[in-house]
């Protein structure tokens, strides 16, 4: 650890790894609390998947066509976008279907990815960090596209509070009192999708959906109102992304799967906390 | 306390005025020929058998559904353009029981508009406070809303729907999961509310109404209208076909 704290202070690409992963974290708490609340998780879990083909064909044209600009960045933005969007009228339309679409969408996005990465000629080991996240890899310039994204998604998730909660709490009130509910449904989908986008750096698209729901699942045993869940979240998530690039620094591991073990532990251990004090609490009424 | 609107609405005495209303789903018809006034000021009851089109009457004057025939008119205009003006109740099992929220910010939807942004201003709240005290909740406003019991959730919505400042109030079974002590609290709290508002609920539950509300709509593919202490026994067998909870219910005081 305190190896990790010295390295830190020297060298600036881990210094940039933490940013990454502290702005990934803020956005993660926002709209990972509206994920959890309303249940979409397997739906952030689709578009997170599709997110691959967007990257793999970014990379490829960058590589293959010259379009040196197109950075896999901009690639997993416009596919989770469009993965969102698509995901979001599934899900709206053909309710009894949505699973088996939202399960074949999830594949099918993958295996493109795959296709383009393995057409691009050099090592395949773009695919594993897409997939399993480098933040280490991240550089200042990938932070400042990171900032902005980061900056969208806070600032739509929070002015639009009182109307997501409304839509997240009880749907058909909200479509009474005028608001345009499948408006804010595909708008949530959207910032979902952003927030994938910042997290597949930080811990890669597999576990993207460990970190966008472990740490408002934590939360939710302790806190009263989706504020408190935001930023309670935001904190765990700011603690397990910085522990998971501390603790995997010495013994080289991967520092994205380090922090879903550790976001992963944690939840185990409140989840059996609360299970006994439940326990502990019916058995000392009971014999009360 | 009616909220001033820019619609050109013709004053109407009836809250409520459907004629010649049909609706099916896909291949079932579920309402046919209904016709049906209710005045403004009155306190019906809406009964009926399970399947027999009670919800889905409601949904078509909330304007959820649209009719395959005939016109509905609320409020002297479209269900559609009427929404701001009337408050609903849903029944409280259909929400989600861990949602993170305190007893006002719940009441607070009430005050939200489709084409309002930005915070909610300090006269919302006094109307949301205001709210919650007449449902008698005003202690409870920081409380969580999933630490309450069914009766005090049960107030929550209603006091969310009195957030819409509305003319008309619709509940979707306010008695229903509600033990018999807290099913009373209800019944005089919903008469309070029916001193300045109209007051419309839908029941499955008819011995318990019939003695409170005004008027009694029964629906059972049509709409049957009935003052409320002209309903016996044998009306509520014709519409149910077996005796219902007439006596189980009566603790008339």
């Amino acid at each position: 650890m305190t190896e990790y704290f010295h390295a830190v202070a020297a060298n600036t690409f881990l210094q940039i790894a933490l940013a990454a992963g502290l702005l990934a974290s803020v956005a993660c708490g926002v709209i990972g609390s509206y994920v959890v609340v309303r249940r979409i998780s397997y739906i952030a879990g689709g578009i997170a998947h599709c997110v691959l083909g967007g990257m793999g064909a970014a990379y490829y044209l960058s590589r293959v066509h010259g379009l040196t600009w197109l950075h896999p960045l901009y690639g997993a933005i416009a596919a989770a976008l469009i993965a969102a969007v698509i995901i979001g009228i599934v899900s709206l339309r053909g309710r009894q279907r949505e699973d088996t679409v939202i399960g074949a969408l999830w594949a099918i996005g993958m295996a493109t990815g795959v296709l383009f990465i393995a057409r691009t000629p050099g090592y395949q080991v773009e695919l594993m960090s897409y997939l399993f996240g480098n933040i280490l890899m991240v550089t200042s310039n990938d932070l400042w596209l990171l900032g902005v994204l980061d900056t969208v998604v806070i600032g739509v998730g929070l002015l639009m509070y009182n109307q997501l909660q409304a839509v997240c709490f009880d749907e058909e009130f909200a479509r009474l009192r005028g608001l345009n509910v499948e408006f804010y449904y595909i708008l949530l989908l959207c910032l979902t999708a952003l927030t994938v986008v910042l997290l597949i750096s930080v811990v890669g698209i597999v576990m993207v959906i460990a970190l966008l729901t472990l740490p408002a699942a934590i939360a939710g045993h302790f806190c009263r109102t989706l504020w408190q869940l935001m930023l309670a979240s935001a904190a765990l998530c700011m603690i397990f992304t910085t522990a998971g690039q501390a603790l995997s620094y010495t013994p080289d591991l991967p520092p994205g799967a380090t922090t879903i073990v550790l976001a992963g532990a944690a939840y185990v251990i409140v989840f059996a906390a609360a299970s006994l004090r439940r326990r502990l609490r019916s058995v000392s009424a009971a014999t009360a | 306390m009616s909220c001033t609107t820019a619609e050109t609405a013709l004053p109407s005495d009836n809250a409520i005025e459907i004629r010649d209303l049909a609706f099916s789903y896909t291949n079932t018809r579920v309402l046919e020929n209904v016709n049906l006034i209710v005045p403004r000021g009155d306190y019906a009851c809406i009964v009926g058998p399970n399947g027999g089109g009670k919800t889905t009457l409601l949904r078509l004057v909330l304007g959820l559904l649209q009719p395959d025939a005939g016109r509905i008119e609320v409020l002297g205009t479209t269900p559609r353009n009427a929404r701001h003006r009337v408050g609903y109740m849903p029944q409280y099992v259909q929400l989600d029981p861990q949602f993170p929220v305190r007893v006002f910010d719940v009441a607070m939807m009430g005050r939200l508009r489709g084409n309002k942004f930005g915070p909610f201003t300090s006269a919302d709240r006094k109307v949301v406070r205001d709210a919650l005290a007449q449902v008698g909740l005003a202690d409870f406003a920081r409380r969580p809303f999933a630490a309450l019991s069914g009766g005090q959730r049960q107030r929550v919505l209603i006091a969310r729907a009195l957030a819409c400042e509305p003319e008309l109030l619709l509940l979707d079974e306010p008695t229903a999961n509600l033990d018999p002590l807290v099913q009373d609290d209800m019944n005089d709290l919903l008469r309070k509310l029916n001193e300045r508002l109209t007051v419309i609920l839908v029941s499955h539950d008819v011995g318990f109404v019939a003695q409170r509300v005004r008027t009694v709509i029964c629906v059972n593919g049509d709409a049957t209208v009935h003052a409320a202490e002209d309903i016996t026994g044998d009306s509520i067998r014709n519409l149910y076909g077996h005796d219902v909870q007439m006596v189980h219910h009566d603790h008339s005081h």
